[in-house]
């Protein structure tokens, strides 16, 4: 099994923009946490929980991978 | 304004506030009387509770005043992480402030009552760091 850092992205962005442009507030306040923290995982600075991660997910209706994915 | 910056904007004014005090009572006070110190520092650390208190309460209305309605304070997993990094910098710090003493103490021949005031700026300086990193983690 490779050690090397795994570099995960997301498809946060874009999923907003697909979901009637939901802004940062909205999706932070319908999965309780802080705005700054979905800029955080937005912009790939902070990886989230798997429990938040699905919530992520469960918000767009979306599989878990196609939200997150690891960048190759 | 979130309300966590508000608060940690509040310690660091507060800190400003008590580091102008602590250094307005240094020369009245005979740092070789542990009566004395002892009594500075439970003062100091009174002066911080309430000036902390005072300065929480008054940016809350001048942040209801100026801004508006303010946010509503949610402390989310990444707020626990940033908590516990801040705490770890603060340990270190104040670790490295206590093998110091020791050593001041050990071969400088530093009084333990001037010991005691400088493990209370070590933790004084350790608070005020773990204030702006957490302003800086927080951004």
């Amino acid at each position: 099994m490779s050690k090397a850092k795994l570099t995960i992205s997301n498809q946060i962005r874009r999923l907003r923009f697909d979901h009637n442009e939901m802004t940062q507030q909205q999706l932070a306040a319908a999965i309780g946490v802080s705005r700054q923290t979905i800029v955080a995982v937005e912009k790939g600075k902070y990886n989230p929980s798997l429990e938040l991660a699905f919530q992520i997910a469960m918000v767009f209706d979306q599989p878990l991978e196609e939200v997150f994915y690891v960048d190759s | 304004m979130d309300p966590k910056k508000k608060n940690i904007i509040a310690s660091l004014i507060t800190a400003g506030i008590v580091g102008y005090w602590m250094y307005n009572q240094f020369p009245i006070i005979d740092m070789t009387d542990p009566i004395q110190v002892g009594q500075f520092l439970l003062k100091t650390i009174g002066v911080s509770v309430i000036t902390n208190i005072v300065m929480v309460i008054m940016l809350s209305l001048l942040v209801g005043i100026f801004a508006g309605k303010e946010e509503k304070p949610v402390f989310d997993e990444r707020d626990q992480l940033i908590e516990l990094y801040v705490m770890r910098v603060i340990l270190v710090i104040f670790s490295i402030g206590f093998v110091t003493t020791l050593g001041l103490v050990g071969w400088n021949n530093l009084s333990i009552n001037m010991s005691l005031v400088v493990l209370y700026l070590c933790m004084y300086a350790a608070n005020i760091i773990g204030d702006l990193l957490k302003l800086y983690w927080y951004r």
